[in-house]
């Protein structure tokens, strides 16, 4: 209880100076940047990106997942990576590979589909990974008691499945929509404003942080708002409990697997294979790789403590929330959702805030950006923790005390071993989006302390192609070889 | 009468070598428990998932109800087979509640009707109090009798149980299992079980079928069955028994424990199944049977298990509570009911020699 | 144990401690890297810098205050200078320093500008004949035939900036006139000139209002020029990505707001605890050098006269008379701008 409280209080942390910085805001000037007519179409417009985000990510997300558990495609090494990678490409690598795509003569991607394109493509892992598990998870004998019940396999699919599947959805979706809320650099490359982009704009042109403060409560506020519909869509839903031992797995038709593979190939083409393509059509002659070893050791020195510290962070609050159930521990665990949904820029000005006034010795150090990272990107570590943590017996670690095992021992030698593959793509999670990271690393990161995304980024921005493709392949290239292993490690357990 | 179930050749195999189920023929008429018992791995469950349609048989047929629903280039979805199914984890949807799930295969009927349905069933398993609760709020045998309700709304003619009752402790399995028995009994419902124990299927089917690696060996009564084993292994699986070797005479053979008759002529060299209980100890004074020693004695309450030594082999005699012997004791044991032949006999002659172990 | 509490110190030391110069710039490490080892090769001090964008840093500044471990702000924009000394973050220059730019300083005197932008009308040759284009960039409402084919950034600092001029020097009135004329032109809005000139090199478009150095660097990619480098390296390793002539740039007539220069420069902060070099470093950003070097690898303009540029780019004397000559501060009025902006329906 008490580490949860901890950890939900850092998240929080955040919003108390956004409280001080929001109130020096002019009444009047406020009220007139958000009671025009405007603000309710950007709103409606980031909506609908949201929901059109939601709809393309499921898309790819069920048909891969259901393909991946129900087919021998199960076994296609590298299809963890497909499922997990584009996770680590930085949304404006995606867009500029769109725009790219688009070309002179093929169709122009850009404005809603573009951003949709771009964000949906980079985003679709957080619905795929969520979606896998819980159907790893699904009894089959569910169907077939449905099916012997007098059901069509779409009235079984409708009433069964989908409601079984519901709290994966629910998890997966709100990544995906409080990412989309909070995305500045797809929609701006792809010139689609939405609410978030246009206050931004606002606020870049003014330079009074106090429209940042609002920027970010206002995303809060719509945040809660999803919280809020997530917790009301999950009432009811049942944890899909442990897993039963399984049965024989249904039979796969070549059909279905020839489409698994199509389906894969598309999905991997799109989210890792484009992006890798034009990285590599920008490498050009003269493009100096002597930056980049040192700024892939900062990526690293940065993202993995934040990975390890997030994915031991969520564990308590999960426990809190599978174990002991209760308003609170519900309440507790979408605290995490905020940190999530805080936009950097203010997150990285709080951390300022705070940290000069009270540990002027972590400014700008190392620590504090890991900290950083660490509370930002909490919630999606915590997804998969919990999804471990259901499908791990509950006597387990009461098990491990009565035989003498001191909590710390409990944790090593029960917890770790049990809710290790969560733990791990929960840290997965974690890293890649770190890895990618750019308002934070920029603002907090050690003087000097550039990483792959910061230097692909600043050479990107200025149209030095060339000179960002090592940096921006790097990024790719240690992201598939640290969460490979991770997420390959995961399928083997199964 | 026409059957409910008649299942002809029916023949399953998932990867080439090892058929899960080769040539499996039987019929079960309107209102009959059939129970389908072996060790697991014998295809028992595959011939079941094979009748609900979950399973495409390579070859044979699967009529239902006078409707042909696999076989001769027919399949039947499971959905229009109209045959409950009971699975051994319950498999109710976690979802829904109690008479949801109750409601879950009512959806043909009127919206009215089905509401009813689902009570009048709830209430025939006596669990209408607990219908707005949550399949994880019950207890193990009150999720049983859930799906059992949600198999039998619809009312169809044929529910498939696997393993329905293996999930439930002991006391509460034999109390659940005379419970459905009476409750398909009066709803006059076809019932096929699945069950890998042999008192469970001797007392809850009015016929019964034992497979042994994909194959149908021995169908019929429980006392059929039991009393008359086709097979060794059957006379083994149906309870403890003594398998000897003999020579038959056509309705009497010679055996270690002397003459024997037999229930059922034979000839030549056969093993013997002896029951425990057609087993006597007599004092070793005694005028009948041969001389032994008894070499072990467990006391199970309401009767005695004893281990006894005679000509060179050991046997496996049941007693009653009564019984004054120790191990250590001299006796002769006698056979005081007809033997039952169960096969040829692989042994040289004369029996007697090689020591087998006298129960399994 | 002893290495665990060593790598733990190491982990936790401040940069900031680090006794040299800090500078946070809101221009991107390409353009600032070579310049800034120059000059610690110089001068042997040691500089380290915190990349960011200037409306981040800014705002960075703004809550760090007198302790921020900041010593000079280089930007990308004036506004963001401005705004910088409004906030009272910025300490007076010497006057000996102020004087070296030959224009664009601005009277508060608490930054210098070191190098210029030119707003330009970028437009495709192949598509477009440069004889029907406008000598004023007000008359561009007028071409009726692009409807559609022309793109803006409206939100974008550069163009923003632009309007404010427009207000400034031509009246509230006109400006407004200008903007819902263009608006009925159905331009099309990108966030960013890159992207805007890729649109108009593929077709997308024929005419984009940018600035200057985008279509040089589009054309002729960034050389990746060494400080030192001589002159046969230019142009040489580029990343160059659409061909000579995709995209060509039109100027307005001399003082007109279309030509309108924007100014990036740098500024000592109050709290600066290495003033002295960072008084230096601007000094030395502002030697011919430095203007030169600044000129032949990202195209910007000098601000100081005598300055050699490289082939395409106007002569210094000339840049410096081709927009209306304004102080950079006076172009601060952005919420009446972003108001006007609001106001005919383009943010």
């Amino acid at each position: 209880m008490l580490p949860a409280a901890g950890v939900a209080a850092g998240v929080l942390l955040p919003l108390g100076y956004l409280g001080v910085r929001a109130l020096e805001a002019d009444p009047a000037e406020l009220a007139a940047l958000l009671l025009r007519p405007q603000t309710l179409a950007l709103l409606g417009r980031t909506l609908g990106l949201a929901a059109g985000v939601l709809a393309f990510d499921l898309l790819i997300a069920w048909p891969l997942a259901w393909l991946t558990v129900r087919t021998p495609l199960v076994r296609v090494p590298g299809l963890a990576l497909v499922g997990a990678l584009p996770l680590a490409v930085p949304g404006y690598v995606m867009a500029y590979a769109l725009l790219a795509l688009g070309g002179g003569r093929g169709p122009h991607l850009a404005g809603f589909w573009g951003a949709l394109l771009a964000l949906g493509l980079t985003t679709y892992p957080y619905l795929y990974l969520n979606l896998r598990t819980a159907l790893l998870a699904l009894d089959p004998g569910l169907e077939e008691a449905a099916r012997s019940l007098g059901h069509r396999p779409a009235s079984v699919f409708l009433r069964v499945v989908l409601p079984a599947l519901r709290p994966a959805f629910l998890a997966g979706g709100l990544l995906v929509a409080l990412h989309v809320l909070g995305d500045f650099g797809v929609v701006s490359l792809m010139r689609y404003p939405t609410f978030s982009y246009a206050i931004y704009l606002q606020y870049t042109a003014s330079f009074d942080r106090t429209y940042a403060a609002w920027l970010a409560l206002m995303l809060l506020a719509l945040a809660a708002l999803g919280l809020a519909l997530e917790a009301r869509l999950l009432r009811g839903a049942r944890p899909l409990g442990r897993p039963r031992p399984r049965r024989r797995p249904p039979p796969a038709p070549l059909w279905a697997t020839a489409l698994g593979a199509v389906w894969a190939l598309l999905a991997g083409g799109l989210g890792v294979g484009l992006p890798l393509a034009v990285a590599l059509r920008w490498l050009g002659a003269g493009a100096g790789l002597a930056g980049v070893l040192p700024a892939a050791a900062h990526s690293l020195l940065a993202s993995l403590p934040a990975a390890l510290l997030a994915a031991l962070l969520a564990y308590p609050l999960a426990r809190l929330e599978v174990r002991r159930p209760s308003p609170l521990a519900g309440v507790l665990a979408r605290v995490a959702y905020f940190g999530y949904a805080v936009p950097p820029l203010a997150l990285a000005l709080a951390w300022i805030f705070f940290g000069l006034r009270a540990a002027p010795f972590l400014y700008q150090t190392l620590a504090m950006l890991v900290l950083a990272y660490t509370l930002h990107f909490l919630a999606e570590a915590l997804g998969p923790v919990r999804s471990a943590l259901y499908q791990t017996p509950r006597g387990l670690e009461e098990a491990a005390r009565s035989l003498g095992h001191r909590p710390a021992s409990v944790f090593l030698r029960v917890v770790l071993p049990s809710v290790g593959p969560g733990l791990a793509a929960g840290a997965a999670f974690v890293f890649l989006s770190a890895m990618k990271e750019l308002p934070l690393t920029f603002l907090l990161a050690p003087l000097g302390f550039d990483t792959l995304a910061t230097n692909a980024w600043s050479y990107a921005s200025e149209a030095m192609f060339a000179e960002a493709a090592p940096y921006a392949l790097a990024l790719l290239a240690v992201s598939a070889a640290l969460v490979g292993p991770l997420l390959g490690r995961r399928r083997d357990r199964r | 009468m026409k059957p409910v179930l008649r299942v002809q050749d029916l023949a399953k195999a998932y990867r080439p070598g090892g058929p899960a189920v080769a040539g499996v023929s039987f019929a079960v008429a309107p209102g009959e428990i059939f129970a389908l018992l072996g060790p697991s791995g014998s295809g028992k469950t595959t011939t079941l998932r094979l009748i609900a349609g979950f399973e495409r048989p390579d070859r044979g047929e699967v009529w239902i109800a006078g409707r042909q629903a696999s076989g001769g280039g027919r399949f039947l979805p499971p959905e229009e087979r109209g045959v409950g199914y009971v699975f051994q984890d319950h498999a109710l949807f976690p979802h829904l509640t109690v008479l949801e799930n109750v409601m879950f295969g009512l959806h043909r009927r009127p919206p009215r009707r089905r509401r009813a349905r689902a009570l009048e069933v709830l209430d025939l398993v006596g669990l209408t109090v607990f219908k707005d609760r949550r399949p994880d709020e019950l207890s193990g045998g009150q999720q049983q009798r859930v799906a059992l309700a949600r198999a039998i709304a619809p009312g169809p003619p044929l529910v498939l149980l696997d393993e329905a009752f293996s999930s439930l402790d002991a006391g509460l399995r034999e109390v659940t299992r005379a419970e459905v028995r009476a409750l398909l009994k009066a709803t006059g419902t076809s019932a096929v079980l699945v069950t890998h124990d042999q008192e469970e299927a001797l007392s809850f089917a009015d016929r019964l079928g034992v497979m042994r690696a994909g194959r149908l060996v021995q169908v019929g009564t429980p006392e059929e069955v039991y009393h008359l084993p086709a097979t060794p292994f059957v006379a083994r699986f149906l309870g403890h028994t003594n398998l000897v070797p003999a020579r038959a005479h056509g309705d009497w053979a010679e055996t270690p424990l002397g003459r024997v008759p037999l229930a059922r002529p034979a000839e030549g060299a056969v093993r013997l199944s002896i029951r425990p209980e057609h087993l006597e100890l007599l004092p070793p004074q005694a005028a009948e049977g041969v001389p032994g020693r008894v070499r072990s004695r467990a006391f199970k309450g309401h009767d005695l298990t004893l281990e006894v030594e005679a000509a060179g082999r050991r046997y496996r005699v049941q007693a009653d509570y009564r019984s004054r012997f120790f191990p250590g004791d001299p006796v002769r044991v006698r056979v005081r009911e007809p033997a039952v032949a169960v096969g040829r006999n692989a042994e040289a002659e004369p029996p007697g020699v090689k020591r087998e172990r006298a129960a399994d | 144990m002893r290495t665990t509490l060593l790598a733990l110190l190491l982990f936790l030391i401040p940069a900031a401690l680090a006794q040299e110069l800090v500078v946070y710039s809101g221009r991107t490490r390409p353009l600032v890297e070579p310049l800034v080892r120059a000059f610690e090769k110089e001068t042997g001090v040691r500089v380290r810098v915190r990349y960011g964008r200037d409306p981040e840093l800014l705002a960075a500044l703004a809550e760090e205050g007198l302790r921020s471990p900041a010593d000079l702000f280089w930007a990308n924009g004036s506004a963001a200078l401005a705004a910088a000394g409004r906030l009272g973050l910025l300490a007076p220059l010497p006057e000996e320093l102020r004087a070296r730019p030959a224009a664009f300083i601005p009277k508060s005197g608490r930054w210098v500008p070191l190098s210029l932008r030119l707003r330009v009308l970028a437009y495709a040759p192949g598509r477009v004949d440069p004889g029907a284009l406008p000598r004023s960039v007000l008359e561009l409402p007028e071409l009726k035939g692009f409807s559609g084919r022309i793109g803006w950034t409206p939100g974008y600092a550069s163009f923003q900036d632009f309007v404010t001029a427009l207000r400034l020097l031509h009246g509230e009135e006109t400006a407004r006139r200008w903007l819902l004329g263009m608006k009925a032109l159905a331009p099309k809005a990108y966030a960013s000139n890159t992207a805007m000139l890729l649109a108009l090199a593929s077709g997308e478009i024929d005419l984009a209002l940018t600035n200057h150095y985008y279509v040089f660097r589009l054309l002729k990619g960034v050389p990746e020029g060494a400080y030192e480098g001589d002159e046969e390296e230019e142009g040489d390793e580029t990343s160059a990505r659409a061909p000579e002539g995709a995209v060509a740039i039109h100027r307005f007539a001399l003082g007109d707001v279309g030509n309108l220069a924007l100014v990036t420069g740098g500024g000592v902060l109050r709290g600066a605890r290495h003033r002295s070099p960072a008084l230096r470093f601007l000094a030395f950003l502002l030697s011919p050098k430095a203007q030169e070097f600044q000129a032949r690898s990202v195209y910007e303009y000098p601000v100081v006269r005598g300055v050699q540029t490289p082939p395409g780019l106007l002569p210094v004397e000339e840049a410096l008379r081709l927009g209306p000559r304004i102080d950079p501060e006076r172009l601060k009025d952005l919420k009446g701008t972003l108001r006007l902006l609001r106001e005919v329906g383009i943010l």
